[in-house]
């Protein structure tokens, strides 16, 4: 009975979540994206015979297939660690009613199976187990090979389950399960243990002999249970909702700043935010990433004779954490705003000190990459004039739309692949950022003058630097009638 | 000090607040009663500019409240937690709003130093987020803010909900103090018409967006207010 009602009030929060009422133009996008990858994956699933009997002609494809499932499994747990997200608290509401606790537990664990996501792969495996296993075997084989792999998937989904909410408590726990994953990969790739051979072997008995499935059926139960016990014993209202581990304060300032009165106040204020919240983490975490970008592109002679991508690389490195904070520039202060405003913060100082926090992050990471010029002056040339083209022109095109998303965000929400407080506006901005400026610099790359392009770049961004001020009144002046919809929009908090 | 002047504020075509006309003197400690929804919150947020009017204007010290900064130097608030910076500990936030507010590091620590009892040991010198506070010690962080730099306009939102009684008795001492300061002007709304009563000297009820009674405290007026909420 419980559970119908449960189930009933999950697919209200599921169809009533603010996803599906986000922009239109998000959805599609985001629809195309996912529409993108289940054609991939098909094409893959379906094509998966002819493919391997075209590169191990003399071998079963089935068994050949087989050896790649534990690397599936390794690669599902990787990426399920990082986005997979534990469904924790909507159990709450429920606690104090007359529900038995251990049905909660019960609901709580399926629920996470009930994820569409965790079903995604199969997009692959279907069309391969009828064109594949069913050809060579028969269809009760192509079945159970198929429950052999759904169990995997259980498997994974409830393993970390179990390792996500033990690193709250334990994160020793957590750690040797990595150390343990590492190993495993290490292992196979210095050639002592093959996982290749492992997963075959596995894979191959449990078709041959379908009594073996009930080993992994086995296997899930046991993890199943051990998501049980951790939960009866850990499940207080206390224990669920925010991450009771609470951390000492790190009550630094940085000195240096504050001497700039009400604008290192704000500064402060700023780093204070972005090291304190999870989703500021994430990204201050991400920016050592944007700035290594460069390493994917520079050592191929392909992308160096590409001066275009050169450019798109170079806004990126030097503006990725300038694009990624400036694109929610106001609403990262969402939960105060109402704060600023009614507070003696003078608007014209809020803006400037907005504009030093992304042009110094900007410009620490032109410094940093300065590096890059061990693969030639060229990529100093590019580099710099995008650093010139990012300080005079994108923080200005930024501010100016950061103040039409009016999104509130929640800084402790995980930060990895969470969109919320996103909207089209968003991409929208995103794009001119980062195309304009390839699409200024092509044409005269293309016909023998990159200096010119380049040229043109850093003029832009100059004259962003010298009208400075007067972009900056105008700026704060349109703030003057936007604030009342930015604040009422952040006052709506779910 | 605050003058109003035909305001309005319509949410999908319900008028939630229409007040034609409204004085309110320097040094006056305005109270504002009504039950939920009655438009307490929108009228505060209007005096603060933080909601756009649908007609008419707030002025306050002669000059109108939108578009303009100028009241933001004399002006102290604390409506709820949108005033709250939840990842600082109360300190850093102290440190902050006294800050904007001009007061030196000095002026700060004395300034906190007064409200120790009000505290109540609970409050600085933690070591905790403003997050991880009750309820009750989120408001008493965000009510000490608000009167930080001797504000000549304190405007409060139910400062009485959430504190416990002893609180809600040193606040009310708390609100007295400044009251006697000279020039001072207070806009408090409340649910609680006793404490209401004892810290204003002019109420007005509000229900449904109208300003149906204007009251000057005298002993009647408890009575008075009862009798009108009664059911």
């Amino acid at each position: 009975m419980i559970f119908k009602w449960l189930i009933k009030n999950q697919w209200k929060e599921t169809f009533r979540s603010s996803i599906w009422q986000k922009n239109l133009v998000l959805n599609i996008i985001m629809g195309f994206g996912i529409l993108y990858f289940i054609v991939n994956f098909l094409l893959i699933g379906i094509f998966a015979k002819k493919l391997l009997l075209e590169i191990f002609p003399d071998e079963d494809p089935v068994l050949r297939f087989n050896s790649f499932l534990l690397y599936f499994m390794g690669m599902d747990l990787l990426l399920r660690f990082i986005m997979q997200s534990l469904p924790t608290l909507s159990i709450q509401p429920y606690l104090h009613l007359p529900v038995k606790r251990s049905n909660l537990m019960h609901y709580l664990l399926c629920k996470s199976l009930t994820s569409p996501l965790n079903y995604f792969y199969f997009v692959i495996f279907i069309p391969f187990a009828i064109n594949g296993v069913a050809y060579y075997y028969s269809t009760a084989t192509a079945i159970v090979w198929l429950l052999s792999i759904l169990m995997i998937v259980w498997f994974d989904n409830f393993l970390i389950t179990y390792f996500k909410r033990q690193m709250g408590i334990k994160p020793l726990v957590t750690l040797s399960f990595a150390v343990v994953y590492a190993s495993f990969y290490f292992l196979d790739y210095f050639k002592i243990f093959s996982i290749r051979h492992a997963s075959e072997a596995v894979f191959t008995a449990i078709m041959l002999n379908k009594a073996l499935l009930l080993i992994p059926i086995a296997i899930v139960g046991i993890v199943y249970y051990i998501n049980l016990l951790f939960l009866k014993k850990n499940a207080y209202l206390e224990e669920i909702g925010k991450n009771n581990a609470k951390k000492s304060v790190n009550a630094k300032d940085i000195g240096f700043i504050k001497q700039f009165g009400v604008i290192g106040e704000l500064l402060n204020l700023e780093i204070k935010l972005m090291l304190r919240n999870r989703r500021g983490k994430m990204l201050l975490y991400m920016t050592p990433l944007f700035v290594c970008y460069g390493f994917f592109f520079y050592p191929q002679e392909t992308y160096m004779n590409m001066g275009s991508m050169l450019v798109f690389v170079g806004i990126f490195i030097s503006g990725g954490f300038m694009l990624s904070y400036g694109n929610y520039l106001f609403s990262w202060e969402s939960a105060y705003f109402d704060l600023i405003l009614s507070n003696n913060v003078d608007y014209k100082k809020y803006f400037r000190e907005k504009f030093i926090l992304l042009a110094s992050a900007t410009a620490i990471a032109y410094v940093l990459t300065l590096f890059y010029a061990y693969y030639g002056l060229k990529i100093i040339y590019i580099n710099t004039a995008c650093f010139i083209y990012n300080i005079g022109f994108n923080i200005h095109v930024l501010i100016y739309f950061s103040l039409r998303n009016k999104k509130y965000i929640d800084l402790n929400k995980q930060a990895a692949f969470n969109n919320q407080g996103m909207s089209a506006k968003n991409i929208v901005v995103m794009l001119p950022a980062m195309v304009l400026p390839v699409l200024i610099y092509s044409p005269f790359s293309l016909f023998g003058h990159p200096f010119i392009g380049l040229s043109i770049l850093s003029s832009i961004g100059i004259l962003g630097l010298v009208f400075h001020n007067k972009i900056m009144e105008l700026i704060v002046k349109d703030f003057h009638s936007k604030k009342y919809d930015m604040a009422e929009g952040f006052r709506q908090r779910s | 000090m605050i003058t109003v002047n035909n305001l309005t504020k319509v949410y999908n075509g319900t008028t939630v607040l229409d007040i034609k006309e409204l004085q309110i003197a320097k040094s006056e400690s305005y109270g504002l009663v009504g039950n939920n929804g009655a438009g307490k919150t929108t009228f505060f947020r209007l005096i603060l500019d933080l909601i756009r009017a649908d007609s008419g204007y707030v002025e306050s010290d002669n000059n109108k409240v939108a578009g303009n900064e100028l009241w933001k130097h004399y002006t102290g608030s604390y409506l709820d937690e949108g005033f709250l910076i939840e990842f600082l500990t109360p300190e850093e936030y102290f440190n902050f709003i006294g800050n904007l507010r001009g007061m030196s590091k000095g002026d700060i620590a004395e300034f906190l130093n007064t409200y120790g009892d009000f505290f109540n040991d609970e409050i600085l010198g933690k070591k905790k987020y403003i997050r991880d506070l009750s309820k009750g010690n989120q408001k008493k962080v965000g009510i000490i803010a608000a009167l930080m730099g001797s504000p000549s306009l304190i405007i409060l939102d139910e400062p009485f909900t959430n504190l416990d009684p002893s609180s809600q008795i040193r606040l009310k001492k708390i609100v007295h103090e400044h009251q006697a300061k000279k020039d001072v002007t207070m806009l408090i709304s409340s649910h609680d018409l006793n404490h209401i009563t004892e810290v204003c000297n002019r109420i007005n009820v509000l229900e449904k967006g109208l300003i149906v009674l204007d009251l000057q405290t005298n002993e009647n007026t408890l009575q008075q207010l009862e009798s009108y909420f009664a059911v």
